[in-house]
């Protein structure tokens, strides 16, 4: 019976074509052997029914016969059938668009699910409009499916048929081509970028349908210029552009990616930022903003160029056209803006500069910092614009715009740096109160004999006074000028600028006859301070004191002078002013010389008995101010930095048994000292005092040590909390620094590694390895062996060797003949060149590496399904099943693959090799696990301990990275590598968990990299985490680094790196 | 004879006839002097250790001019004879990664039909009693230990291999190495066999008012300069191991004084001489030119 119908069957299609039917008999075969004999008619008889349709039906049978084997294999009859009532369909509007439906189907139907091949062919559908235009871009997409598809989801192919369809409204030309290009455009847009991407072109197939063209094309190339993250947005904005106003929407696509691509990618998002707040005012001035962004970031960097924004927008809100003139660069104003930002010098820019600097000045560790965080701490110092010192750091303004140039501006921050660093170099603050002055008698041991208790030299000089802030306000004049003195003195290279300084300093000083008597006598002290005034305008009635204090004043004026000769001088002019009564003096004001100064001291005869200091300044009077401070010196408090020099250390050697420092005594001194501003303190509110005080203590234990005592004492906790299970025998604990970036030094002790062998598992998981891999790793060992012989170098003109050097005995009987001493070296030797070299891998077990890889894993194209359809089938069921059973592969997995290769390989060429894992919690608790030790030989126990390596805590690298440094450093191999695997940037508590802390945490790995560098061991990181590119810039700066894009290929990539280090 | 035969001849008592004649300029920065003597009397073995342009090399020529002075140190009679005038020969080898010990021995020449044995400058000391001088001796190769550890206990004998002989050291013979443990990197150290036969002067960098008297002598500006300049040294050794791995050496101190001496204006000299010389990060360039420019006007 079959054979009946057969035949006839086949008469049937002979009356269609004989081609038909000879396709019909090429497939009949295969689709016998999958069919049951009932389904083998309905194959047949479908094709027949698709034949009939028209004249031309026939073609379309044909392809369908010819696809059948192959569609087959890959659908259930039922999915079979309805996809063939679907080309069917098709068929009855056009017999080429079914022909083209077939014909595409086995290289598409692999990337859909049977259930997705309806919407495929109605999506190919939509293209066509009844005429042969539309017929043939139909087909052509049907065609160019199986490629359109491997990149795009259904979804994204709709919209992308959809942009088609819109132009095809305008010009079938466009889509066509657009078409074509699609092929070459989708694989260079990412997959999260295909959205925005294809909505935008939407738009754009509608308000611009002439540059929709060209963005399409370009896409790719415009994306590329912009950085990765910020993709979408700027597709996104682009699209709220064109569906605005699309006549804007080209120049920002192609004038805005072509600017942002010369721009540091690190600041797209900044600048995209500031660009959507303008073009909100107008779009015009924001696409001229970004296409001046080049020059803008060029020349006054990205803070620069937010100031210059922020001015254009003022502008631009006054009235628009000099707004958009503003930003197109082609303003006065934008002119004099740019100009001033980029003479101005801004602090970050200087700062390490500065601060060797200052170390060098100094000899001491100081930090330049910015005055924001000085007045963040709250510790007493509240002024911004201000230059000043709490004995560790000198603390600077932010930026200096002051001066016209760059040069000026920088020196106005060298001249505060040198005055700042010359109160440390010219000791203002290790003042002692019973050391002698040099060119004073010492009234101070006298007056201090029966003064209480202080905490510092100076509280218990203050003391002494009983108005502390005009005593405060003379020592600083005096000091001041004394060190303003000795700098210039000794530092001839920067007296120009300083004088220069001082100069213009002194004319911002207020006139002295606006001012009550006595501030106007601490006035003309501050003026005296920063020039030698020859002759001043003064009252007459005063001119004695006033000749007596520019004779005190200018006697600090001294190489010799000492910041106890400024005390001196101090109590002689606090007992003379607080005599003076703090009233206006309208009359008598003249000229007075001041070039002649008597050099007796006693010329006035002040007596200790006739103005006792510990009494309240007489004299009625207008409240006394203080003076005004000069800008370039800034906030001097030598109390406070006393105090706060004194708890470091008293902090830093807390044993000593009875530390005066009661905190009621601390609070005492700090309500009385003249250096907290009242604005910022109301004495009476004992509260913020307290604030304040806990402020201080915080700063001052900032960085305690973690000393062994407090570390042992963390360990028997440890042990009570544990209870009866002791610590584990085998677990050795190392303590290492940790470097704090912002005091540029190390926290001494500070971590604690924790040393352990990794738990043992099974060694399924190793020989697994080998087994999925196994090509992969005959691979890399075959590399690997063929890397041994190259070692085996022949040394030419050795004084001895294995046999006669040739070339070199003929040289030598050459130079013998003609009479010159000959070379004795001529032999050669093999084998001298040893390979040499111990690796320590390194690899990140934090929680992160628990992340599951599927979605990199699908947007992999490393496997070619096109050749291998049936593996790709395969693979695409095993990942559901794992998507399904939840067991995905993790990123620690891939980790651990890529180890095992490399083993194989390791052990192929002999080199020593150590595999460490490291993960913790906290300072106390990195956790080191021997996985291999450097000296251990391979064995079953690390097939073992690899299987155990599984994702912990958290990432704190830097102490990891010095224990493995130690390990390498006990080698004696020639090369040493640390190769360190994670999959992301360093966090741990206190440890770049937050972005306060991020620097923190890569500083600290850099130093760590550093180090190891220093010890001639070679590092080389390598991350599989995506956002890796922009830390490790900064983390590697001159160290080996590398992002693995596609995790899948680490197994790879690991031992081809490796053998290029080593190579 | 041949001009080539002259020329080693000349060459043989070089090595060993150099005497330091003129008196070097010296300045004692503590009693190393006193206890350089000492060890000679001694015959013990001198380790210098110090960073680079201290005077390690100064001091070794200059107790050498000392220690010849007195005519009363007997000399032994070598093949080549000493000059009448005495004193005790300096032979000084800078060591290098490719020195080995057959460097400092000796070896066969080839000469005519027959071979030669040529003495080493290390074998040459020993014969003639001279000052052996072996600069940076962790650059060498580690086979010249074999040769250094015989010298300097008790044995006081050189062998040479070659020739299956052990030469007596000389009686004035004495060995002096120098070292640098600043920027030898773990492995180049010296090991404890080696460096417990020497007993180890340290060299500091000299005060300000020692250097600028050190500087006034090596070149000739004025005391003003040389002043500046040892302030300078000073503040640039503040940035040591912040930036710098070396602070600036009192030779590139001299070498600025002697470039301001011939008329190069002081900050200029300062850019060539020491802070073009000393680093090439930008950064720490920048840091020491605005201390240049601070103390020079």
């Amino acid at each position: 019976m079959e054979n009946k119908s057969l035949s006839s069957l086949e008469e049937e299609l002979k009356r269609f074509s004989p081609a038909i039917l000879a396709e019909f008999q090429k497939a009949a075969p295969s689709a016998r052997e999958r069919l049951s004999p009932q389904e083998f008619q309905e194959w047949a008889g479908e094709g027949i029914a698709i034949a009939q349709f028209s004249f031309r039906a026939w073609e379309a049978a044909l392809e369908y016969f010819r696809v059948t084997p192959k569609v087959l294999e890959r659908l259930s009859f039922a999915d079979f059938l309805s996809w063939a009532q679907l080309g069917r369909r098709l068929s009855q509007e056009s017999s080429a668009l079914s022909s083209a439906y077939f014909r595409a189907s086995p290289g598409t139907l692999g990337l859909l699910s049977p259930s997705q091949i309806g919407d495929w062919a109605r999506i190919g559908k939509v293209l066509y409009q009844e005429t042969w235009r539309s017929s043939s871009l139909c087909c052509k997409f049907y065609e160019s499916s199986p490629k359109l598809l491997r990149y795009l989801s259904l979804e994204e192919a709709e919209r992308f048929v959809h942009f088609l369809h819109s132009l095809t409204e305008k010009s079938y030309d466009f889509a066509t081509e657009c078409l074509t290009l699609a092929e070459e455009v989708f694989p260079g847009i990412e997959r999260e970028e295909r959205k925005p991407f294809l909505n935008l072109a939407l738009v754009l197939a509608d308000t611009n349908w002439r540059d929709a063209k060209a963005y399409f094309a370009s896409a790719p190339k415009l994306l590329s210029r912009i950085e990765r993250q910020e993709r979408k947005r700027f597709l996104s904005i682009a699209k709220a552009i064109a569906t605005s106003d699309g006549s804007y929407a080209p120049s920002f696509l192609f004038d805005g990616s072509q600017a942002l691509g010369r721009v540091d990618e690190a600041h797209h998002s900044r600048l995209l930022d500031l660009f959507e707040e303008v073009l909100l005012v107008s779009p015009v001035a924001a696409i001229e903003f970004l296409k001046s962004c080049p020059t803008l970031v060029d020349r006054i960097g990205i803070s620069g160029t937010e100031c210059w924004f922020e001015e254009g927008k003022r502008v631009l809100q006054r009235r628009e056209e000099a707004g958009e003139a503003y930003f197109r660069l082609e303003s006065a104003k934008s002119e004099e803006v740019l100009e001033r930002l980029s003479s101005r010098v801004e602090l970050e820019q200087v700062r390490e500069v500065l601060r060797m600097y200052s170390r060098a000045l100094t000899g001491r560790n100081a930090q330049i910092l910015s005055t924001e965080n000085l007045k963040d701490k709250g510790i007493g110092w509240t002024s911004l614009e201000k230059p000043s010192t709490e004995g560790t750091g000198v603390y600077l303004p932010p930026f200096i715009e002051r001066y016209d140039s760059k040069g000026q501006n920088f020196t106005w921050y060298k001249v505060m740096v040198t005055h700042q660093a010359g109160h440390l170099e010219f000791g203002s603050f290790d003042f002692s109160f019973d050391r002698e002055a040099k060119l004073f008698p010492n009234w101070r041991f006298e007056l201090g004999e029966q003064a209480r208790s202080s905490i510092t030299d100076l509280e218990r000089f203050f003391d002494l006074f009983a108005d502390r802030r005009l005593a405060a306000d003379i020592f600083t004049a005096v000091e001041d000028s004394r060190v303003d003195y000795r700098l210039k003195g000794e530092y001839a290279g920067i007296r120009r600028a300083y004088e220069q300084i001082q100069r213009e300093a002194l004319a911002r000083r207020p006139p002295l006859h606006s001012l009550p008597l006595r501030e106007a006598f601490l006035e003309f002290l501050v003026q005296m301070s920063l020039q030698d005034l020859r002759e001043m305008v003064f009252p007459a009635e005063v001119e004695g004191e006033l000749r007596f204090v520019a004779q005190i004043a200018s006697r600090v004026k001294s190489p010799q002078a000492t910041v106890e000769d400024s005390a001196e001088a101090t109590i002689r002019l606090y007992s003379l002013l607080s005599t003076i009564a703090n009233k206006i003096c309208a009359q008598g004001w003249q000229t007075i010389d001041l070039s002649q100064l008597s050099q007796d001291l006693d010329e006035l005869r002040l007596s200790l008995d006739g103005t006792p200091l510990g009494e309240a300044p007489k004299g009625e009077g207008l409240p006394y101010q203080s003076p005004e401070v000069v800008d370039f010196r800034g906030d001097f408090k030598p109390e406070l930095v006393q105090l706060l020099t004194k708890l470091r250390r008293d902090y830093s050697q807390r044993d000593t048994p009875d530390s005066p420092l009661s905190p009621e005594a601390l609070m005492e001194l700090l309500e009385k000292s003249a250096e907290i501003e009242i604005t910022n303190l109301s004495l009476g509110d004992l509260s913020s005092v307290g604030l304040f005080l806990s402020n201080i203590l915080g700063e001052v234990e900032q960085s305690p040590p973690l000393q062994p005592d407090q570390a042992k004492r963390g360990d028997s906790r440890k042990k009570m909390k544990l209870g009866e299970k002791p610590l584990d025998e085998e677990e050795r604990s190392f303590l290492y620094d940790e470097w704090n970036f912002r005091a540029n030094d190390y926290k001494p002790k500070w971590c604690r590694v924790r040393e352990k062998a990794l738990a043992e598992g099974s060694t399924d998981f190793f020989e697994n390895t080998l087994k999925d891999h196994s090509r992969l790793a005959a691979q890399i060992k075959r590399q690997f062996e063929m890397l041994t012989p190259e070692l085996f170098k022949k040394i030419k003109r050795l004084h001895d060797g294995e046999d006669f050097d040739l070339d070199a005995v003929i040289e030598s009987m050459v130079e013998k003949k003609a009479g010159i001493t000959p070379s004795e070296k001529i032999y050669w030797r093999r084998n001298k060149v040893e390979r040499d070299v111990s690796v320590v891998f390194l690899l990140d077990m934090s929680a992160s590496t628990s992340e599951a890889i599927e979605e990199v894993r699908r947007t992999s194209d490393d496997w070619d399904f096109y050749g291998d359809l049936r593996g790709y089938m395969s693979r695409l069921r095993a990942y559901r099943e794992e998507i399904a059973g939840k067991k995905s592969k993790q990123i620690i997995d891939v980790e651990k693959e890529s180890l095992v290769l490399l083993i194989g390989a390791l052990e192929t060429i002999g080199d020593k090799y150590g595999i460490y894992g490291f993960s913790g919690y906290g300072r106390d608790n990195v956790e080191f696990f021997v996985i291999k030790d450097i000296e251990e030989d391979f064995s079953e126990k690390v097939k073992r301990r690899i299987d155990k390596v599984t994702p912990m805590h958290a990432t704190r690298m830097g102490p990891a990275i010095r224990h493995a440094t130690s390990k390498l450093g006990g080698q004696d191999s020639k090369t040493k590598i640390l190769f360190l695997i994670s999959d992301g940037r360093p966090q741990d508590q206190g440890y770049g968990r937050d972005s306060m802390e991020k620097d923190y945490a890569i500083h600290d790995t850099k130093m760590a990299l550093l180090e190891a560098k220093r010890k001639h061991i070679i590092p080389f990181c390598l991350t599989v985490d995506k956002a890796g590119q922009d830390y490790l810039k900064k983390m590697c700066h001159d160290i080996g680094y590398e992002v693995v894009w596609n995790i899948q290929s680490l197994p790879k990539r690991l031992p081809a790196l490796y053998r290029r280090l080593t190579a | 004879m041949s001009a080539q035969g002259v020329r080693t001849i000349y060459k043989e008592h070089m090595i060993e006839e150099y005497v330091v004649r003129e008196e070097p300029y010296y300045l004692p920065l503590s009693d190393e002097v006193e206890v350089f003597e000492a060890a000679y009397a001694q015959k013990i073995p001198v380790l210098l250790k110090g960073p680079t342009g201290c005077g390690k090399t100064r001091f070794v020529e200059y107790m050498a001019y000392r220690l010849g002075r007195p005519l009363s140190i007997v000399k032994p009679r070598t093949k080549g004879g000493l000059t009448e005038r005495g004193g005790i020969p300096l032979v000084t080898v800078a060591c290098h990664e490719d020195l080995s010990a057959t460097d400092l021995v000796g070896r066969y020449l080839l000469e005519g039909e027959s071979t030669k044995w040529i003495d080493g400058p290390l074998t040459r000391a020993v014969k003639s009693g001279a000052i052996c001088y072996l600069d940076e001796i962790v650059e060498a190769r580690k086979d010249t230990t074999v040769l250094i550890h015989p010298l300097t206990d008790h044995r006081r004998i050189l062998p040479v291999e070659k020739k299956g002989q052990v030469i007596e050291a000389s009686g004035n013979f004495l060995l002096v190495i120098s070292y640098n443990p600043g920027y030898q990197s773990a492995l180049k150290d010296l090991k404890h066999s080696t460096r417990q036969r020497f007993i180890a002067i340290e060299f500091g960098y000299p005060t300000r008012e020692e250097e600028r008297e050190i500087i006034e002598h090596e070149s000739v500006v004025s005391p003003e300069i040389a002043w500046e300049l040892a302030k300078l040294g000073e503040k640039v050794r503040n940035l040591k191991e912040h930036g710098l791995e070396e602070g600036v050496s009192t030779r590139l101190l001299i070498y600025a004084a002697k470039l301001i001496g011939e008329g190069i204006p002081p900050r200029r000299a300062c850019q060539v001489a020491i802070v073009w010389a000393l680093t090439d990060d930008a950064e720490v360039q920048r840091s020491i030119e605005e201390v240049v420019s601070t103390i020079f006007e």
